[in-house]
């Protein structure tokens, strides 16, 4: 049997299956005024309020960092926060710039590969961001702590201190990628941890270059 | 475009949507979530259809967006499936003189042997055997004309390997079927 063959079976496929379509129009009206706002509204919602809530820390961290500019540990703890904090709202700046762009109306291979691109992203800003969080959540503390009081723990800190959380929070980071690997499998998770254990493992990753890599060899021309 | 024109574009490209919804998707469930999802982008892409492609090449590549989309998003997270509250578009058993919607024999072989071709080799099948040529493949999927032809050639050669082997392997089971 070849293809050319079964266009005819497949058309009278399609006109079979044409008739079972049933459209209810005021149901259609409807959902489509409801599911076409609330389908995006959370998503934008969240990743507006992450770059707010990133510009905000910034704003508050930078005149923290600038009083103590000659202090090594402020710049060390500070400067590391601060680019942490640069990244992931940048990040979710991307994110919600692409999402919002992105048009199901233009070709296959460009449209599935900005849709992997913006998965790509939204994996490494979910890795990096649960991740970096585990190492950088004391320095944070204590830069904002001071930002609001006016009172400086991080000058009084013992740098051991700094340098055991330090540790501790690459234990951890190492800790979850292990445990991640090892759950990855598991299909009773929630969305929310089904989501960043897929982004922790490196599986989500995985998942999105190995399709990047199948559009790569479908976009290449090929010689008879 | 109004909803009543969504309803009308809907209709005029039913088929259309559906076969590409029934080649990503083996499950009734899954097709209508499909369907319901290629109205919503078409929907929501409705302000920047460009008007110098044809109207089926815009619904193709919203459907093949789609489908693939959901293909992907459904093998790796088949558990996390969306609550299908309100079902808008549904897919009803058509009963006809012919029987029900499902595919003929010759169909069924063929959605088997497609089944284990790439998401967008099967995009590439299923524009042909709706009878485009290579100039519209090449728009709907973004791809040079010539990379059409030469994919279209090392596809059909190796479908007709899959058909002959399978029809091979059924030939095969259907002494022991029948003692």
């Amino acid at each position: 049997m070849q293809l050319d063959d079964l266009k005819e079976a497949w058309a009278a496929h399609g006109a079979l299956l044409e008739r079972s379509l049933a459209i209810d129009e005021r149901l259609l009206r409807e959902v489509l005024l409801r599911k076409v706002h609330r389908a995006l509204w959370p998503y934008v919602l969240g990743r507006a309020l992450e770059v707010a809530l990133g510009i905000a820390t910034l704003c508050v961290v930078m005149p923290v960092l600038a009083r103590h500019v000659a202090e090594p540990r402020y710049v060390a703890v500070g400067g590391a926060l601060a680019v942490f904090i640069a990244g992931i709202a940048a990040l979710s700046a991307y994110l919600l710039v692409n999402v919002l762009q992105l048009d199901y109306g233009g070709p296959v291979t460009a449209i599935q590969h900005a849709i992997e691109r913006i998965k790509l992203v939204e994996y490494r800003a979910t890795k990096w961001g649960v991740l970096g969080g585990v190492v950088v959540w004391l320095p944070a503390a204590l830069v904002l702590f001071e930002a609001v009081t006016g009172v400086a723990p991080l000058a009084h800190v013992d740098l051991a201190f700094l340098a055991v959380n330090l540790v501790f929070g690459l234990v951890v980071l190492a800790l979850g990628h292990v445990l991640s690997r090892k759950y990855v499998e598991r299909s009773d998770l929630g969305p929310l941890a089904r989501r960043i254990i897929d982004a922790l493992s490196g599986r989500a990753l995985h998942s999105a270059t190995g399709h990047l890599a199948e559009l790569a060899r479908f976009e290449r021309e090929e010689a008879r | 475009m109004e909803a009543q024109e969504l309803t009308d574009l809907i209709r005029r490209h039913a088929g259309l949507i559906h076969k590409i919804a029934y080649a990503y998707c083996r499950d009734a469930t899954d097709r209508e979530e499909v369907v319901q999802e290629v109205a919503l982008q078409l929907w929501r892409s409705r302000l920047r259809y460009d008007e110098r492609y044809r109207e089926t090449t815009w619904v193709y590549r919203i459907a093949l967006n789609v489908a693939i989309s959901f293909q992907r998003r459904e093998r790796r997270h088949r558990e996390r499936r969306l609550a299908l509250d309100e079902q808008a578009i549904t897919i009803a058993a058509a009963s006809t003189s012919e029987g029900d919607a499902g595919p003929g024999e010759d169909v069924e072989l063929l959605l088997r042997c497609v089944d284990d071709l790439g998401a967008l080799d099967k995009a590439l099948v299923l524009l042909f055997l709706d009878g485009n040529d290579h100039a519209s493949i090449a728009d709907v999927l973004g791809i040079s004309v010539s990379n059409v032809g030469t994919k279209l050639w090392r596809i059909k050669d190796r479908l007709r390997v899959a058909f002959e082997e399978r029809a091979r392997s059924e030939r095969k089971e259907e002494p022991h079927a029948t003692r």
